[in-house]
């Protein structure tokens, strides 16, 4: 309360130069009675500003979220601070950075997902992103949105539990995303055919599902595809189920004719897959089969006819040497046994170990066959059988005449199959199991075998003796002639004669029959059976002949389609 | 040193150390009477406001004000003040990261404007103001013409401050066509706008004559709650 000293020089005009006494002539504050307020209150201020500023840092740092790496072959649309990813169509992230990897081989996106909008759990290993473009593709049109808005990174949650910071995009979205209900299966092709990604998947017509992915198996001689069946159809892939491509049109002209197969119009353009149940000739047809387990693996078949072939559980594989030509044998021909079929030809080569003493170097022609594709009833043998089972099998039906033998399947198209069948007079032989595979003995071909039976006829037919039956004939003619002469005079006899001459006459009449008998006999025996089996073949022949005619006339289209089998 | 009044040469003495009281509403001098500042609130005689030797705790609560915007101001700028939704997408940007653009678009001259009136004001601001606390209350009168310089820098850039507020609230008011594009001001905008005005605040609360008091003319009636500044400095 106490002034500093006067100073002298105060510019004050109205102050006196004694401070600690106001000057008297100015007016005084008036005083309110009233209590000072606290200092500390404005303290309160910046505590506030404090806590605001802190919650405000905390809420942006707790929802920053996990940030991750996703490794994508190219950033086409891709733009930091720009593109967000979303999971079904939520907003969780947004990318902070897009850099190439130090390879320069891919594309580096750092992102960083939205706190607090339970992503984190979903940032698993099997979690999939992969950039939202639009797409017009076959099985329809997807991401137009993204026309206008830009791309975004599409999120698929996996369904693991281990976390992971890093992914590698997919090049393109996935057709079918994790919270499908369905499960995955596993198939095994030759080739990828007409599929592609997003090819459907057909159950009797009914598309049941999509081709997820597809990879080159690492020996580069099979395809796997990943495809996924929606629930509820994927309880009907049972482990009878048999896969085969039902891509485009397949058109077969084999040994059986002529097979369009189609599964329907956009299996036509886009390829397709479609799948069955085989029935177990075995089971119970009550019997449901028993659901494959997710990502089963089955066998892509080539086409239907392959894939419901019975199962080949077990193939044996025999080697047939043929010296006649193959042409219109291919490799896949059937080959059946009395018209069933049993198994497929699996090789066409021209058999090398010639020389000396094999001059002329037959064609070996490599079969399996599935003693197991046969429908069998009274089944005897068990499943798997051993080579040995088989040879004890086989030894015995060989030396009953048991030959592979080249048939045509067709006459048009000149198609030829393998027939395993039973050949009467056939020369002996047996199977050669010291090769490898066995060689099974051969018959000629059933054409070749006709020009023998024919060529056969024709030698008998020349050694016919003609010139000497028909002297025989004539001399046997003659003495009719001179019978018949002496039945004429008997006749004028009797004209002219009396009744007591006609028993003369009787007894000449006698001679004359019997000596005609007795000529006939000759003519019998002499032209012997050979006249009467020819005239028998020649009957038989025409008779066989007015029949194929009466056939063609009535079903022409069998010279294109073969005969059909006889219903069982 | 005290400012010389040119024309007697002598220091000029302010009207504290003459025991004299100024009205801030209506520049009436008035004599208070001794210890008035103990009795009560004092009220000017002529026009009834509140009437202090000089203002009541400044340096304390400028310090507070000043303090509370420091602590707001990191998020401010580390917060998104915009968030743009379009059918490009949703997008926050910061005060920074908005003249990052701005610079990379080619608007060099804006993203100038935008970093001064954004950056360079309020940074200067709480930096001149602490230093002008700090000296003040380590009562170091060799700075005192320097003091009064930044005071004048001070109010000067004071008033451009609020600029970036201006924007948001304009656009956030303009831009909002429906589905098509949305502005929305962020938390970053809350937090930089309550810089600005505490930062004002903290400039109100100061006390300007402090600036020219003498350590040896420290009136009689000193606000008694004057803090020391061991006490307060942060």
């Amino acid at each position: 309360m106490s002034a500093p000293p006067d100073d002298p020089h105060d510019d004050v005009p109205t102050a006196p130069p004694a401070p600690a006494t106001p000057p008297p002539d100015l007016p005084r504050p008036v005083i309110a009675r009233r209590a000072h307020y606290s200092l500390w209150l404005v303290w309160l201020v910046p505590l506030l500003a404090v806590l605001i500023g802190v919650s405000l840092g905390a809420r942006a740092i707790l929802n920053r979220g996990p940030t991750i790496t996703i490794y994508f072959h190219n950033a086409e649309g891709i733009e930091a601070n720009k593109t967000h990813i979303k999971y079904k169509d939520v907003d969780v992230g947004i990318v902070r950075g897009v850099k190439l990897t130090k390879d320069h081989r891919e594309v580096e996106v750092t992102a960083e997902m939205r706190g607090n909008s339970g992503i984190e759990n979903l940032l698993v290993t099997d979690t999939r992103f992969w950039v939202v473009r639009p797409r017009i593709g076959a099985a329809g049109v997807s991401g137009l949105g993204t026309l206008l808005s830009g791309a975004y990174i599409g999120m698929d949650a996996g369904r693991n539990a281990t976390e992971k910071s890093e992914f590698e995009g997919l090049d393109v979205q996935p057709a079918i995303t994790a919270d499908v209900p369905g499960r995955e299966f596993t198939l095994i092709a030759d080739d990828l055919g007409s599929l592609d990604i997003g090819s459907p998947i057909y159950l009797r017509r009914v598309p049941v599902g999509q081709v997820l992915a597809y990879t080159m198996m690492p020996d580069g001689r099979h395809i796997r595809f990943t495809i996924f069946v929606t629930a509820p159809y994927d309880r009907f892939v049972s482990a009878h189920s048999r896969f085969w491509h039902a891509s485009g049109i397949d058109v077969d002209l084999g040994a059986q004719g002529l097979h369009v197969q189609t599964q329907s119009a956009v299996s036509v353009l886009a390829g397709g897959i479609a799948f069955q149940d085989l029935p177990d000739p075995d089971a119970a047809p009550t019997v449901t089969p028993v659901e494959a387990p997710e990502r089963a693996a089955f066998t892509l078949y080539a086409q239907q006819s392959d894939a419901l072939k019975l199962p080949d559980s077990q193939g044996f594989d025999y080697r047939l040497l043929f010296a006649s030509s193959v042409r219109g044998l291919a490799v896949g021909a059937p080959v059946e046994y009395r018209g069933l079929p049993i198994g497929e030809v699996t090789r066409i080569a021209v058999d090398g170990s010639g020389g000396e003493a094999n001059p002329e170097p037959m064609i070996a022609v490599d079969v399996r066959v599935y003693p197991r594709r046969l429908p069998t009833i009274n089944r005897a043998d068990h499943e798997d059988m051993t080579r040995d089972d088989q040879r004890k099998r086989m030894d015995p039906m060989v030396r009953r005449g048991f030959r592979a033998q080249l048939r045509s399947g067709s006459l048009l198209t000149g198609q030829l199959y393998v027939a395993l069948d039973f050949i009467k007079d056939v020369p002996a032989a047996h199977v050669d199991w010291t090769t490898k595979p066995p060689t099974m003995p051969t018959a000629p071909t059933s054409l070749d075998s006709l020009q023998d039976s024919l060529a056969s006829i024709a030698r008998k037919l020349d050694t016919v003796p003609y010139d000497q039956l028909a002297a025989d004939l004539h001399k046997d003619l003659v003495d009719l002639d001179a019978s018949l002469k002496g039945v004429d005079q008997l006749v004028q006899h009797l004209d002219t004669g009396v009744v007591p001459e006609a028993q003369k006459t009787l007894a000449d009449a006698r001679k004359a029959v019997d000596d005609l008998r007795k000529t006939l006999g000759t003519v019998d025996q002499t032209v012997g059976p050979q006249a009467t089996n020819a005239l028998n073949e020649i009957t038989r022949a025409a008779a066989s002949l007015r029949g194929l005619a009466d056939y063609l006339e009535r079903h022409p289209e069998s010279l294109l389609k073969g005969k059909p089998e006889d219903p069982k | 040193m005290p400012a010389t009044d040119p024309a007697s040469d002598t220091p000029a003495r302010s009207a504290l150390a003459a025991g004299l009281w100024r009205c801030r509403g209506c520049a009436a001098v008035c004599a208070p009477p001794p210890q008035a500042l103990a009795l009560g609130r004092t009220r000017c005689p002529r026009c009834d406001a509140v009437v202090h030797p000089r203002k009541p705790d400044a340096i304390a609560r400028s310090w507070a004000f000043l303090l509370a915007a420091t602590a707001l101001y990191l998020p401010a700028n580390l917060l998104p003040v915009t968030t743009t939704a379009s059918i490009g997408g949703r997008q926050a940007d910061t005060i920074f990261s908005g003249i990052v653009y701005l610079w990379k678009d080619g608007s060099w001259a804006l993203a100038a404007i935008v970093f001064i009136a954004s950056i360079v004001v309020p940074v200067t601001k709480l930096l001149l103001m602490s230093l002008l606390l700090i000296s003040l209350q380590r009562q170091d009168h060799r700075w005192a013409r320097l003091r009064l310089t930044a005071y004048r820098v001070l109010e000067l850039i004071g008033r451009w401050s609020m600029l970036d507020i201006f924007v948001v609230t304009m656009l956030a008011a303009l831009v909002q066509v429906e589905s098509l594009a949305e502005l929305r001001p962020g938390p970053g905008a809350m937090a930089f706008g309550a810089v600005v005005v505490l930062t004002m605040l903290a400039t109100l609360s100061f006390d300007p004559r402090l600036l020219f008091d003498q350590p040896d003319d420290v009136p009689a009636p000193l606000p008694p709650a004057l803090p020391e500044p061991a006490g307060d400095a942060p």
